[in-house]
């Protein structure tokens, strides 16, 4: 199926590097670059969110809370506190962590669907916090003055300096999640997904390997919201709510669940949609809401995958047709 | 108001929301139990039968009981619709992807619902007018009275056909069996309808008789019925008793959290009492060991 | 890890489901490199005995020692490093890999990175990667599968898809097997050749645990056989013993 592409992994992640690297001195469009930006932090999002879905086969409806945990986690200790903003998108990465393995384990010890409704409980919760702290969130009207990163006199001030930041973040996820995808962890996640009783007799501690996936999830999203805070300099909990998450799975679903490659696709697509569909910004709920039923109701492997097998199916039956019109011979 | 009379009010709507939840709760339970998936469009049952109760009973002035009917109407229709369009239609039956697929639904319906009417919250008038009535020192409207008759009425109901006819004992045979169900020639996808169109129902009632309360928007059914779900899981997960039970709990708490505690994170509780259930006893209050380890 | 003769032993199991009693303190035990059949009626307990050797679910009461080690209690996974393996009645072969894929999971416990090290790629990985990919391959040609290692496993034919479930089981290295009706749907051909394949196992020094309905079988290769019925055990001995035990030609025609 995508064989063709798990063989070349090395040679596309090459084909991505470089474009990378060349894509901002040929887009001077700086609306294009932020655009791209915005793709490129999704894409570290659901990348991550996508190993949970697609190979653990649990749903999570709370990424934006992680998302958003990471955002303000940097934005406060490095604006309020003072406190380095490299280390801090760390330490952020490590507490978002520590809270999805406490919201995690008990949901996934469980036989049946409880991590929907648990990630989607706490991501409330979450969201109402940011709102009422606002002592220390900055509440509705959100939180400003959020310091730029920076490497030695380098300062990260604009998109186009930003667009590399972001993206070598993101070419760095997709290259860890390739290499896990592609290995012993990966294989039993993927064995998970198969048959949960089977890898539990296979040595598979299936309950940690879901939670440590779900808590990876987590810290990719935060890395992400951290990456953001410092881009925009500013954060409001409007960017973190109940949409936010669905937007991400339907990337994930749209792109191919199971697919790393298609995750990044996925991002970039619906990413799009979401800023042509800007000017008319109601018309984003159901857009989203057609598109991820659409997609899995017909083509539940993904986009990509499922036109390309749809495509194939129509090859080989105009082969049968001519075929049976020619007779073999 | 002396503390009693604020206990006894802060009970009093916790019980009336705790009402909507049990109601909901049952609506989630059924198709459950009937299918295993987790329904997301229960949210907009919800949603729906305040909003349509809002165009059939104050745009077009059509009387309150006519539009009552035809409100729960409207969205049982819709759930026999989702439940014969996308959900059949769907090429993977994997639980996983049903589960989506309901959350996509879900978001259409809402989508539409805000396009169809607006960001605001709308006006219901309540059933019978407005006239206080005070009961323990607490204050009760006639809607609430009305909350709870009818939600008495429709658990009374909901016993009577689940153990008393045939369809329901059918039904009931459907959840604890479904291949032995089949094979005494019970139809599991007419169960798997039938409970599409009881959960809409039941969504559609909670809506429509707390809307005169609450308000209702596009988007009033997400809170209440996550809390809804809650409150399932509170009283234990596919239990219809415990459905009630929780909701009617959860209701309480809530309200006596807001009031005695915090208003600001008034929602946040029920969200809290979900994860505690589900890290200290995931079969919730009344349940038999549904939510096993694997 | 003592050389007894007896490698696992089972006593006083019992298992409640609700209100049924589906194991009723059944002991036995289970000599080392022989191939021990259980066997009985639909119904009788065998694999509820079989789940709860592998850990599936815990027992009501009773314990399972397994080369002198207390088992009962401990999660499937665990059993899995104890040398435990086994395969199911209704196959569960993982549809969403290759053949060789599904075998390497077979490996997970003679393996050890873990997610920091496959992430980051670290060397021990492409050196694990590299000696899994060959015991895949090995495995696979004990089990005439190595042509069609990168074959999704679910467009295998049945028949092989059930030698490839053993594949998997074999290639962890068990010292036990279990085998859940390892000829449940195959045909007269297929049956005598999976027959040769268990009698291939047991040389290598597996000890084989069986459970099945094919009388043929059971009685062709098993060294010791176990009968239950209504979860309580009503025979052991071996195959000509229990082939001629009135007790066990009752369980099977019924009453006379």
């Amino acid at each position: 199926m995508f064989a063709f592409i798990k063989r070349r992994k090395n040679l596309f992640l090459l084909i991505f590097a470089l474009a990378i690297i060349l894509i901002p001195l040929f887009v001077k469009n700086k609306y294009y670059i932020i655009v791209m930006n915005v793709i490129g932090l999704n894409t570290i999002v659901v990348v991550g969110l996508n190993l949970l879905i697609g190979f653990a086969g649990q749903i999570s409806l709370g990424h934006a809370a992680f998302y958003g945990m990471g955002a303000y986690l940097s934005a406060i200790l490095t604006t309020t506190y003072s406190f380095p903003p490299w280390p801090t998108i760390f330490i952020a990465m490590i507490a978002t962590g520590m809270v999805a393995y406490f919201v995690g384990y008990p949901s996934l010890k469980l036989r049946g669907h409880y991590l929907v409704m648990a990630t989607l409980g706490f991501s409330i919760i979450v969201h109402i916090f940011m709102v009422e702290l606002d002592k220390i969130t900055g509440g509705p009207s959100g939180f400003p003055g959020i310091p730029h990163l920076s490497i030695g006199k380098l300062i990260f001030d604009s998109d186009f300096k930003n667009f590399y930041l972001i993206w070598t973040f993101s070419f760095l996820s997709i290259f860890a999640s390739l290499n896990l995808v592609n290995s012993r962890v990966g294989r039993a996640l993927k064995a998970i997904h198969g048959s949960e009783v089977a890898a539990n007799t296979l040595g598979i501690d299936t309950d940690k390997y879901k939670t440590k996936v779900f808590v990876l999830s987590a810290m990719f999203a935060s890395l992400a919201g951290s990456l953001y805070a410092h881009y925009i300099t500013f954060i409001s909990p409007r960017s973190f709510d109940f949409y936010y998450s669905i937007q991400v799975v339907t990337m994930v679903i749209a792109g191919g669940m199971g697919s790393v490659w298609g995750s990044f696709f996925g991002s970039g697509l619906l990413t799009v949609l979401s800023e042509i569909l800007h000017v008319a910004e109601k018309y984003n709920i159901i857009a989203y809401g057609a598109i991820l039923t659409l997609v899995l109701v017909f083509l539940p492997e993904g986009i990509l995958v499922g036109l390309y097998n749809l495509y194939q199916r129509r090859k080989i039956a105009a082969l049968i047709e001519r075929e049976r019109d020619d007779g073999p011979f | 108001m002396e503390f009693h009379e604020q206990i006894s009010q802060y009970i009093v709507s916790g019980l009336t929301i705790g009402a909507i939840y049990a109601l909901v709760a049952l609506g989630f339970n059924i198709i459950h139990n009937a299918t295993g998936i987790v329904n997301f469009v229960q949210c907009e049952f919800v949603t729906l039968g305040g909003m349509m109760m809002y165009t059939f009973h104050t745009l077009l002035k059509i009387p309150l009981l006519l539009s009552f009917f035809l409100s729960t109407a409207t969205v049982v229709f819709l759930g026999v619709l989702i439940e014969r369009a996308p959900i059949r239609m769907a090429k993977s039956k994997a639980i996983i992807v049903l589960i989506f697929i309901t959350i996509g639904i879900s978001s259409t319906i809402r989508g539409t619902a805000l396009l169809t009417w607006g960001p605001d919250n709308v006006p219901i008038p309540s059933f019978s007018g407005e006239k206080v009535i005070r009961i323990l020192g607490a204050a009760i409207l006639p809607q609430h009275l009305w909350i709870f008759a009818i939600t008495i009425g429709v658990v009374i109901s909901l016993q009577y056909f689940f153990h008393h006819t045939l369809i329901g004992k059918a039904m009931r045979a459907t959840a604890v069996n479904r291949r032995a169900a089949s094979l005494v020639g019970i139809s599991v996808n007419q169960m798997v309808l039938l409970s599409f169109a009881m959960s809409g129902g039941l969504g559609a009632v909670g809506g429509i008789i707390i809307a005169p309360i609450t308000t209702t928007s596009y988007d009033t059914g997400i809170m209440l019925a996550l809390k809804g779900f809650a409150a399932a899981i509170l009283g234990g997960y596919g239990n219809s008793t415990g459905a009630i039970v929780g909701g009617l709990i959860l209701g309480v708490l809530e309200s006596l959290g807001a009031g005695l505690i915090s208003s600001k994170f008034k929602n946040a509780f029920a969200f809290f009492i979900l994860l505690l259930v589900l890290f200290f006893k995931p079969t919730g209050l009344l349940g038999h060991g549904e939510a096993e380890r694997v | 890890m003592g050389h007894s003769e007896i490698i696992l032993k089972v006593y006083r199991l019992r298992k409640v489901f609700g209100g049924i009693l589906a194991l009723n303190d059944v002991s036995f035990e289970v000599k080392r490199n022989e191939i021990t059949a259980i066997i009985g009626p639909n119904g009788a307990g065998k694999t509820t005995a079989l789940n709860l050797i592998s850990g599936i679910y815990p027992a009501t009461s009773g314990e399972i020692i397994f080369e002198e080690k207390t088992i009962s209690g401990l999660k499937p996974f665990h059993i899995a490093f104890q040398g435990i393996t086994r395969t199911f009645q209704n196959l569960q072969v993982f549809q969403n890999m290759t053949v060789l894929e599904n075998v390497m999971v077979g490996l997970h416990t003679q393996t050890r990175s873990g997610f920091f090290s496959c992430l980051l790629h670290m060397p021990i990985v492409a050196k694990e990667e590299k000696i899994v990919k060959k015991e895949s391959y090995s495995v696979l040609q004990f089990l005439n599968l190595e042509k069609k290692t990168d074959w999704l496993s679910s467009s295998l034919p049945f028949g092989e898809q059930k030698r490839l479930e053993i594949a998997r089981a074999l290639a962890g290295k068990p010292n036990l097997i279990l085998l859940d009706e390892p000829v449940a749907g195959l045909n007269v051909r297929e049956t005598g050749e999976m027959s040769k394949l268990i009698l291939k196992i047991r040389e290598k020094g597996i000890t084989i645990i069986l459970v099945e309905h094919d009388m043929n079988l059971v009685m062709g290769i098993s060294d010791k056989i176990i009968v239950l019925n209504y979860g309580q055990k009503i025979s052991e001995g071996t195959p000509r013993e229990v082939q001629n035990d009135p007790k066990v030609i009752q369980a099977y025609l019924g009453e006379g």
